[in-house]
Order: C-alpha cells, then sequence, then structure tokens
C-alpha cells in the first residue's frame, strides 16, 4: 500500500527536476515591447461601416489577399483540417432532457420545453443542429425531431410508430442534409427506416429490400443513396426512387460508406458465425476485395468507422481472451496502419470519430448491463480516457461528435 | 492573512490594474514576476524549451487581451500559469497526429517494488509521454503551478470536486504505470 502524501511529495519532486530545463529567466521588458508592438500592428476596430469607404476597401482587399495566402499555405502544407477542426461536446440523455459534455468532463445542459421522452440526440456533422427520438408521454407514436445545438428552435420531422426500448440508430449524411433514424419495433421482428432531410422538414419511410430489418445501415455523403444488408446480399437503395440494386451478394455484420464516396467498407460474414472479414467495394459495386487483416475474437463488436476526411477508417474488434475491445485502424487504399487497445468493458454501444480525426469515442456498456455506460476517448496517440458519466445519464445511441464552436 | 501578505496583495492589485489599462511598466513587472513559474508549467507540458517559450509567448500576448477581464486581480498568478497551461496543452494537441503504434506488441515487465521508491529514479518523461494533454495539464497545474483545486476547477469550468477525482485517477494510474517502469 503506497501512501497517497508520499508518492504525491515525490511526484512534486520529480516534476521539479523534470522542468529543470525550462528557461525560467527572461528579458522582461523585450517580451512587453514584442507583445505591446504586435498588438498595435492590430487593426482597430471600427465596426463594419466606421471608417471612410476607402479604407474600408483597402482593408477588405488586404484582409481577402492575407486570407488568401494563409488558405494557400494551408492547403499546400496539408494542415488546413488540424488548423480549423477542433473538437466540441458529444450528447447525453436522461430520457427527458440531454447534456452536452466535452471530452474533459466541460457539461452545458440542453433544455427543451415540453415533457416528451427524448432520446437518442445525435450531432449533425456541423454540430449546429442535433436530431433526437421523442414520445409524447403514455402515447404510442414516436417522433423524429431536429433542434438546434443550444435546445432551441425544435422542428418535428416525423411521426409515426417509433417507441419500445428497442434497438435504434442515428446516421447523418456527411454533408449534413440526411439523418436516417431506424429502430426495431419489437426485439427480433419488423423495424423502421425513416430518412429525414431537416432543411427542407420532409421525411419519409423507407422499405427496404428483403424484409429484414437492418442492424447496420450506411448513408452515402450526399444522402441520396442507402447501403443495407438484405437477406443475402447488400443492397444499394434510392431514396427518392425507392429502387435498390444489389452492391454485393453475402451477408454482413457492419457497413459505413466513405465520406469521399470512393469506399464502402463492410464487415462481411454472419451473425451464426465468428468468420469476418474487412472488404473494401465501390460505390458501384465494382472492385470488391478483401482486406488482409485477421480480426481477434468474436462477432460481439459489429462497428465500422471512417474518419471525416476520409482517410482512416476504424474496425472495432473484441478479443474474447482477455476480454477487451481493440480499434484496428486501417487506410484508404487498405493498408492497416495500426491499432489500438486494449479497452476493457464487456460491451460496445457505439463508435464515432472525433472531428478533428485525432480521437474516436468508443461506448462501453459496463458489467451491470446496457445502461451502465462508459464513453472511452481513445487517441491516435496511443492515450485513452473514460468519461464519467453524469448519474442517470446514458450514451447508448451511436455518437455524433460535434466541432468546437468559435 | 498577515499585514505584510495583504500589502502586497493590495499592491498586486494595483499593478494589475495598471498594466490591464495599459501600463507597459506595469506589464513588464508582471512578466519578470511570474514569467518562470508560467515556463515550467508549460515545459511540463510539452517537454521541449523552444515549444515551452513560444506557449508563454502566447499565452503573454493573450493576457495583455485579456487582463481587463480578469475579475479577482488578486490571483493574477494563478490566472497567468492557466493560460500558459493551456497554450501549451494547444501545443501538445496540434502535435497530436503522429504514426499510430500497435500499443499490444508493447509489453513491459514489471519490476516489482514500491514505486514511490522509484519515482526519484524513473523517467518521468517517459511516463509523461503516455498521457493525452489534458491529463499533463492538470498535473502541471497541480504539481508544477502549484494550484489548489479549487483554482484549477476555476479555470478548467470544471468543479472542485470533479478536479479532485480527475486528479486522483490519474495519480492511480501513475502509480500502475510506475508499477510497470
Amino acid at each position: 500500500m503506497h501512501d497517497p502524501l508520499t508518492f504525491e511529495r515525490r511526484l512534486a519532486d520529480a516534476y521539479s527536476r523534470y522542468v529543470e530545463p525550462a528557461r525560467v529567466t527572461v528579458d522582461a521588458a523585450a517580451v512587453t515591447r514584442s507583445i505591446v508592438e504586435r498588438a498595435q500592428r492590430r487593426p482597430a476596430s471600427r465596426g463594419y461601416f466606421g471608417g471612410r469607404a476607402s479604407a474600408l476597401v483597402r482593408a477588405l482587399v488586404a484582409v481577402g489577399l492575407v486570407v488568401l495566402a494563409i488558405a494557400g499555405l494551408l492547403l499546400a502544407s496539408g494542415a488546413w483540417r488540424e488548423a480549423r477542426v477542433q473538437n466540441g461536446p458529444i450528447l447525453l440523455w436522461d430520457g427527458a432532457s440531454f447534456l452536452a459534455i466535452e471530452m474533459d468532463g466541460r457539461q452545458t445542459p440542453i433544455p427543451i420545453p415540453g415533457s416528451h421522452d427524448r432520446s437518442c440526440p445525435t450531432f449533425a456533422p456541423d454540430g449546429r443542429t442535433f436530431a433526437f427520438l421523442r414520445n409524447d408521454p403514455g402515447g404510442d407514436d414516436g417522433q423524429l425531431a431536429v433542434a438546434d445545438a443550444d435546445g432551441t428552435n425544435v422542428r418535428l420531422l416525423w411521426t409515426g410508430r417509433f417507441n419500445g426500448q428497442t434497438f435504434h440508430q442515428m446516421v447523418w449524411s456527411a454533408d449534413g442534409s440526411t439523418v436516417v433514424a431506424t429502430k426495431a419495433l419489437d426485439a427480433g421482428g419488423d423495424g423502421i427506416v425513416v430518412v429525414a432531410r431537416p432543411a427542407d422538414g420532409t421525411a419519409t419511410t423507407l422499405d427496404l429490400p428483403g424484409g429484414e430489418f437492418p442492424a447496420t445501415i450506411a448513408v452515402s455523403p450526399d444522402g441520396r443513396r442507402i447501403a443495407a444488408p438484405a437477406a443475402a446480399s447488400i443492397e444499394v437503395v434510392d431514396v427518392a426512387t425507392g429502387s435498390s440494386t444489389t452492391l454485393v451478394d453475402g451477408g454482413m455484420l457492419a457497413i459505413a460508406w466513405s465520406p469521399t464516396n470512393e469506399t464502402l467498407a463492410y464487415l462481411a460474414g454472419g451473425s451464426e458465425s465468428d468468420e469476418r472479414t474487412v472488404r473494401f467495394v465501390r460505390p458501384d459495386g465494382t472492385a470488391d476485395r478483401p482486406i488482409p487483416v485477421a480480426l481477434a475474437g468474436s462477432a460481439m463488436a459489429p462497428y465500422l468507422a471512417w474518419s471525416r476526411d476520409g482517410r482512416l477508417l476504424a474496425v472495432l474488434e473484441h478479443d474474447d481472451g482477455i476480454e477487451a475491445f481493440f480499434i484496428r485502424l486501417i487506410d484508404a487504399e487498405g493498408s492497416v496502419v495500426g491499432r489500438l487497445g486494449p479497452f476493457r468493458s464487456p460491451a460496445a454501444l457505439s463508435f464515432t470519430w472525433a472531428p478533428d480525426g485525432h480521437s474516436l469515442v468508443l461506448t462501453g456498456a459496463g458489467g451491470s448491463g446496457v445502461f451502465d455506460q462508459q464513453p472511452i476517448f481513445a487517441n491516435l496517440d496511443g492515450t485513452s480516457e473514460v468519461l464519467e458519466v453524469p448519474a442517470g445519464y446514458y450514451a447508448q445511441c451511436p455518437l455524433g461528435w460535434a466541432p468546437a464552436r468559435e | 492573512m498577515t499585514e505584510v501578505a495583504i500589502r502586497e496583495a493590495v499592491a498586486n492589485e494595483s499593478l494589475v490594474a495598471r498594466a490591464a489599462a495599459g501600463d507597459e511598466a506595469a506589464f513588464t513587472r508582471l512578466v519578470a514576476a511570474h514569467h518562470a513559474s508560467m515556463a515550467r508549467v508549460a515545459y511540463a507540458i510539452v517537454g521541449e524549451v523552444d515549444a515551452a517559450d513560444d506557449s508563454v509567448q502566447a499565452a503573454w500576448s493573450v493576457a495583455w487581451r485579456r487582463l481587463r477581464d480578469l475579475r479577482d486581480q488578486g490571483a493574477v498568478g494563478p490566472w497567468l500559469i492557466a493560460i500558459a497551461a493551456n497554450e501549451a496543452r494547444q501545443t501538445v494537441r496540434s502535435r497530436l497526429r503522429r504514426p499510430v503504434v500497435d500499443l499490444s506488441a508493447v509489453s513491459e515487465p514489471s519490476t516489482g517494488g514500491d514505486p514511490a521508491d522509484r519515482i526519484e529514479t524513473v523517467d518521468l518523461a517517459r511516463v509523461l509521454q503516455r498521457l493525452g494533454a489534458d491529463e499533463r495539464m492538470l498535473l502541471a497545474l497541480r504539481f508544477v503551478g502549484g494550484l489548489e483545486s479549487n483554482e484549477i476547477a476555476a479555470h478548467l469550468g470544471l468543479s472542485a470536486s470533479g478536479v479532485r477525482s480527475r486528479l486522483s485517477r490519474l495519480l492511480d494510474r501513475l502509480r500502475g504505470e510506475l508499477d510497470h517502469a
């Protein structure tokens, strides 16, 4: 047993030696001069139309040139995405209200007026809105709605039979135009697929070929097509017409549509078998090929997720021997580039990438059941952290992860 | 608080007020008084002298712009340290995209023994490399900056109890790391 106080003292001592190389002497006057000069070079704010027109035009031209130059440099260096995108919150829910929670634990309640039962809030890719499910108290009908990120401007998109504590998904298209919600209406039977376009407030239900409820679904980047499993094939359904074409023959456990629209990744296999293969296929059904990666364990973690830039595919796998999850990382060409883990959790409920492409969040389920949930942030630098979910809140649905708001 | 301490606090607040009003001499005195502690905290997070210098320089720019917004001018020290820590954290995060390694292939045999006895010789840098930017910042604010849980909480937007529980978990993890160091 270690004495905590002794440990902390010794840690502080170790730190004091560790920081010795830091430059602690400074020409304070020079620092001040540098700061003040830099501040003085910043143009004073006059409001949009506070200055003379010619000065305004000159300023706009100058700013435009600077922006173009910086954008050019960033694009050339590939740093544009890293410079612009920061991670914001994910959404948790407690059955009535929502809670935005950041990776570092900061919390912002999202109040929504009314007394509906609400669940499954999922941010749109730009984080400005989120979709969620709701039920009238005591009613059988369910509803799909969207709201602005702060909980205001709630818009009802669809009403129908959509209730019950059964499996559901919420998937946004990469362009944010379309949200697809699926829900099983009973434990092993029929389900429903709702395709909604929040911008024009329209929604439609979709009959998928094969008559089976899809346990997994993928949406094309423009929201116009959906890939889903049929009885013995993977079908691509045109949302506008409802017509379907067979992508590939065979069963699959999970599917993810690349944001670049170049590749559909899927986990081939059957629910009765532990044989699983990651495969890539083009959206037109050509170039179907296996990816040479041997996945550990069983099929209890059928999740795939593309990073938002389409450069990396994350494949969740479960090592039954040590009862832990791992994340395989595969690049867009199909090369296995890394493995993260282990992440110890009895089950996995959802899996998504951070907007900055440096982290993923895996919602694990604790030992006491699926409602004992633990979002685990897995970072590409090999670190990870378990998010402490406030009492009474759930992270059960697919977690849309919003970018930080400027 | 002793009379001397009260006088110092009043003088400090006066200095901050003058610096916030644009008094460069007052700002220079703030730089002289607080730069070293900010540099140590930044270094503890980024682990490189030049990057730590850049972080502190950026922190002073932020301080020059935001000093007038500081509500408790008597707490300028922790405020400056927190700004430097945040800048250093951003530096670490911007460097996050590195080649992915197969962590499962890394095995580290335990040598046993009490880590409290080995922490004096352990390569702290290597242990810190395993931590994320937020974790490094939390440890640096506490063990290098000397901030209390309530001060850290105020600057990170967390509750003091939340900071304590995070620190506790982090220390448990460090003990585990040192068990395998």
